[in-house]
């Protein structure tokens, strides 16, 4: 198998299974670097790498852009280049090249994130329409209520027959909408402003939601929690039939997610290795990620990371050199 | 007579014409209709087939019945036999239900891609009759669509009627002339697809045309309700709202935030002490 069916294979395979990441690619170069332009990788949220964009020098760079990447949505354009003689030019991240080398290389990274994910509680006409049109347009839909199944809900990703959020996975974009017209209402309710989710809505009209609304607070739900509901669910197109209400909630959503940053972080791709302080490699300067540091040495009881093996060398023979320019001056 | 009345309604429907069916359901004393008594008025507002009384009673149920086809809401409305100017009162009342049956209205899509197939199957589940006129469109990629027109929207055997909503998304190919065609017509929704800059060269050419400016006014550019919409699908999303929208006479603005301030202002006069309480406070805190 070559690279590049590998690459789609890998990426089809995580896209598939929902999990976040992100692909970079080497789209110049000027010469002498290790990459090559088409040189690709895969880096999930943990940080992990498949592939190949340069050397050592770069690929925690790239780890750091891409785990970025992940976690704004954005795609961005990375720059390494020995020094920064032009001016960084509009949507480009300028990182200095301090390895040997002494080429340039262009990455651009580009985020795969899981499709946001309404998650529909109730079985309710509304729910049906929000079912078909939230698949038009691309997202997950999962079901939730007695009695829906897949016969019912057919444009559904998964349907659950109770109501019971343990095994559903609450990405970092699920949209909530309770539509269980008299089904179970405060119970779908409740379970849902205890969630985290950033959209939460509740079709009926408000003088229904206002009563539903008295009703959880007499069950001790705090308000802070009931206020997240909004009810009625929608923006107001004028329309009165199931598909034009659902509309008008997928339309409300879109809003929302673009206006209001994503609540949900269960999934947050941040874990130790981004919250982890970078080390300083000190023949060159690059920083490096300390836990995927493949050079390291001690000295006088300190370890040091390097981003090639180059560095370590240079380090491993007069450590005093480098460490004079950093060490503060007695 | 309840099957010729069905069978005469689906064949109404099929040819697409407009039409109302009104339907007895109370009758209180003497009427020459029975609870169940059924007709059908067409847009001419002429009984087509069936009985709910004569005279007067069906003058005002065929004058209603045009009434809901003009608005396309349904109604129940009360008629009082007893007041029959010429000829005999019957003496009662009788309740009827009016609802006007419409045909689909028109999607008319120019352009392909993404942003026209999202929209094709949007309309498609809203109850729109959906035509794509495109050069590059095929009737694969638009599964959802009633016609596919390889021609595009200039050719001729693409019909706007006054029923229709256009939206032009053509990305530059020929986009002015579409538009054009779109704008003279009797549409209910022009709009079209494209950067401010580009909607802004397209108005110039169409004025320089000799298209009265206030023509090219009524276009929605850029097309759609302003939901922050970034990827094709959501492009897509965005102008059906507005259709909706537009057909409906809604305004876009979040629902639960008219209910949220009809209700703070339901809650002022109760809580009127409450107001003059917090009032001095606030002012304090100020200060």
């Amino acid at each position: 198998m070559n690279m590049f069916d590998e690459f789609l294979s890998r990426a089809a395979a995580l896209r598939s299974e929902e999990h976040p990441f992100a692909t970079a690619v080497v789209v110049r170069c000027q010469a002498p670097v290790s990459g090559k332009p088409g040189d690709k990788a895969i880096i999930e949220a943990d940080g992990s790498v498949w592939g190949w964009i340069g050397g050592g020098c770069v690929q925690p760079l790239v780890v750091r852009e891409a785990l970025k990447a992940i976690g704004d949505g954005k795609p961005r354009l990375v720059r390494v280049a020995p020094s920064q003689t032009t001016e960084p030019e509009e949507g480009t991240v300028s990182y200095t090249m301090t390895c040997h080398s002494g080429g340039a290389l262009d990455i651009y990274i580009e985020p795969v994130l899981a499709k946001p994910q309404i998650l529909i509680l109730g079985r309710s006409a509304v729910a049906k329409a929000l079912a078909g049109l939230g698949k038009a347009i691309g997202y997950r839909i999962t079901v939730m209520a007695a009695g829906a199944g897949p016969e019912i809900f057919p444009e559904a990703d998964t349907t659950k027959q109770a109501l019971d959020l343990s095994e559903v996975e609450l990405g970092r974009e699920t949209f909530i909408v309770v539509s269980t017209q008299g089904e179970q209402d405060e119970e779908a309710l409740e379970l849902a402003c205890r969630t985290d989710a950033s959209y939460i809505s509740f079709v009926a009209s408000d003088v229904k939601s206002h009563k539903v609304f008295e009703s959880l607070a007499a069950k001790g739900i705090p308000q802070e929690h009931i206020s997240r509901i909004r009810a009625p669910a929608g923006l107001r197109l004028g329309g009165l039939s199931p598909q034009e209400i659902a509309l008008s909630i997928l339309a409300e959503i879109v809003q929302v997610r673009k206006t209001e940053p994503a609540r949900i972080e269960r999934n947050k791709p941040a874990d130790s290795k981004q919250n982890q302080p970078e080390a300083i490699d000190p023949v060159c300067g690059m920083s490096v990620e300390p836990s995927q540091a493949k050079y390291a040495s001690e000295y006088r009881g300190e370890t040091y990371y390097f981003c090639c093996a180059g560095c370590k060398q240079e380090f491993d023979v007069h450590p005093e050199n480098y460490l004079a320019a950093s060490l503060p001056s007695p | 007579m309840v099957d010729d009345l069905f069978g005469t309604a689906h064949e109404l429907k099929l040819r697409g014409e407009p039409f109302a069916i009104a339907t007895v359901i109370g009758v209180q004393g003497s009427g020459s209709a029975k609870p169940g008594s059924k007709v059908i008025i067409d847009t001419d507002g002429r009984v087509v087939l069936g009985w709910v009384g004569g005279g007067c009673a069906e003058s005002t149920v065929c004058h209603e019945a045009l009434e809901s086809m003009t608005d396309g809401k349904v109604r129940v409305i009360n008629v009082d036999l007893t007041d029959e100017v010429f000829g005999m009162p019957c003496g009662g009342m009788m309740q009827v239900a009016i609802e006007p049956v419409l045909p689909k209205p028109d999607l008319v899509i120019a352009g392909h891609g993404r942003i026209a197939e999202t929209l094709a199957q949007l309309g498609h589940l809203l109850g729109f009759s959906v035509t794509v006129a495109d050069p590059g469109a095929t009737p694969e990629a638009f599964p959802m669509a009633d016609h596919v027109f390889a021609s595009g929207l200039i050719a001729s055997e693409v019909e706007i009627k006054p029923t229709s909503y256009v939206v032009v998304a053509t990305h530059h190919k020929g986009d002015h002339l579409s538009l054009k065609k779109a704008i003279e017509s009797q549409a209910a929704y022009v709009a079209l697809v494209a950067s401010r800059t580009r909607s802004q060269l397209i108005f110039e050419y169409l004025e320089a045309a000799g298209l009265p400016r206030e023509q090219g006014a009524k276009v929605h550019a850029p097309a759609g309700l302003s939901i922050g919409a970034q990827t094709p699908e959501e492009i897509a999303l965005s102008i059906m709202s507005e259709i909706v929208a537009v057909r409906r006479g809604g305004s876009g603005r979040p629902m639960a935030e008219l209910a949220a301030h009809q209700l703070e202002s339901n809650l002022d006069q109760p809580d009127h002490e409450l107001h003059a309480a917090t009032l001095p406070a606030l002012k304090a805190k100020s200060a």
